[in-house]
């Protein structure tokens, strides 16, 4: 008898056409067949399965993934609405592009460690090619390294042959540069998506950060990203700014919470979005 | 065999169990495959060989095809706001309401015969009948053995642990 596991691969790809990040999660979770068609980082076919379930239903996150993500991870690591993956108790969490990670504010304190006492322990060289994080508190100003991170990258550094080292720095330099940039990049890109942080005045000026923690932010519960076709409530010129932004983030998770299930429901400017991508 | 009038022009199909269906130009011509065929062989009384569908699903689809004999034929910039629309009308809906086994009869006919909104249709209501539910419920729906070790499962569940209480 004809079942869904016996069809060929190019009919469960245009199945997956329809279903959301979440379904196909779901998805590579019933059965061996399914994960391999779905947990495959080196087919295209799988990568454009995610790619275009990520446009289609998370419509805001049309940026690709940094230089070496698969779209599978990428679109994982979206997924704020699952909170934190380290803990995976507490739901407000922040996708940490250098470090590839999405956690809370207590998983990242826990994993993360300061430059000041690890940099004796490691060569400038080596130091050089590992992703950090500005973290700017109101006392002290320190770049942050992911610990497992560098542990892994340590036990690589050490194992490798002396011949084949200047080329793999090269290669980790390289890395390096385009992560660092990514993360910057969306950094921009969230603080356009979210209505409230153009306006607030605090030094060093916006333009001027590398990626940091912004400390005047920290009592917010934290951002999720607004759709930008949805900031018609965004006002620069709201006087009651605790209250704006209060309310602000209770339609932003709405928001993001119908945009996320009801994604059919899209008007022209998607379509024109993605279009676009598709040339 | 084929020709009284231009408007009545048939063709005859022939499937993979030999039954011949004498259908309109018209309705066989929602077939890509078909259509390219019948544009390049020209007016024949040999009957065509569809040697993947049976007749049972060729019947079915050859329902369909009359059905929809008058919708404009897709075009590749209608592809976007096709997959985006995920209703299906009423009367697909109904056409569609069948064994499982048929429904994917169904879609690897559309896809061997190249009739994209059939297609379309057969793929959304699989996929309808995905959404939202857990792997546990996906495998009760299409009757799939779950074939992971223990040591995978475990490992799957680690990995999800939020997917739980959605």
């Amino acid at each position: 008898m004809l079942t869904i596991i016996n069809l060929p691969p190019e009919l469960f790809a245009k199945f997956c056409t329809f279903l959301s990040p979440a379904d196909l999660l779901s998805l590579s979770q019933v059965c061996r067949k399914f994960r391999g068609y779905l947990c495959a980082p080196n087919s295209s076919t799988t990568q454009q399965i995610w790619k275009e379930s990520r446009l289609q239903f998370i419509s805001k996150e049309d940026m690709p993934p940094p230089e070496g993500m698969n779209e599978e991870k990428y679109v994982l690591l979206l997924m704020t609405e699952r909170g934190c993956q380290i803990c995976k108790k507490n739901k407000e969490c922040k996708i940490y592009w250098e470090f590839e990670v999405r956690c809370c504010k207590s998983c990242f304190t826990v994993n993360t460690i300061s430059k000041d006492i690890i940099k004796t322990k490691y060569s400038q060289e080596f130091l050089d090619i590992i992703p950090y994080r500005h973290h700017v508190g109101f006392f002290d100003n320190e770049i942050l390294y992911w610990e497992k991170q560098i542990d892994l990258i340590y036990s690589k550094y050490c194992n490798l042959p002396k011949e084949n080292l200047q080329s793999w720095l090269n290669d980790r330099k390289h890395t390096f540069n385009s992560i660092m940039e990514y993360s910057k990049q969306r950094i921009s890109k969230d603080k356009a998506d979210t209505p409230y942080v153009p306006s607030l005045n605090f030094w060093p000026p916006i333009s001027m950060l590398e990626p940091v923690e912004l400390p005047s932010l920290s009592f917010i519960p934290q951002f999720i990203p607004i759709r930008r076709n949805n900031t018609s409530i965004q006002s620069p010129d709201e006087p009651k700014r605790n209250q704006f932004i209060k309310s602000e983030k209770k339609k932003s998770t709405i928001k993001f919470h119908d945009n996320y299930t009801s994604s059919h429901m899209k008007g022209k400017n998607f379509k024109n979005k993605f279009v676009h991508r598709y040339g | 065999m084929t020709s009284e009038s231009s408007e009545g022009k048939k063709v005859t199909l022939k499937s993979c169990d030999d039954v011949e269906f004498k259908v309109e130009i018209p309705v066989a011509s929602r077939s890509i495959l078909l259509k390219n065929m019948i544009e390049d062989v020209g007016e024949t009384d040999q009957s065509i060989p569809l040697p993947n569908v049976n007749e049972k699903v060729l019947k079915k689809v050859l329902e369909w095809c009359q059905h929809h004999v008058n919708d404009p034929q897709p075009t590749n910039d209608d592809d976007d706001s096709r997959r985006r629309n995920t209703e299906i009308d009423d009367w697909d809906q109904r056409f569609l309401n069948v064994e499982q086994d048929m429904l994917f009869e169904i879609i690897l006919a559309a896809n061997y015969l190249d009739i994209k909104p059939l297609l379309d249709i057969g793929c959304k209501t699989v996929a309808n009948m995905i959404k939202g539910k857990s792997p546990e419920e996906i495998r009760n729906t299409f009757n799939i053995v779950n074939d992971f070790t223990p040591e995978e499962e475990e490992q799957i569940r680690k990995e999800n642990e939020w997917a739980e209480d959605r």
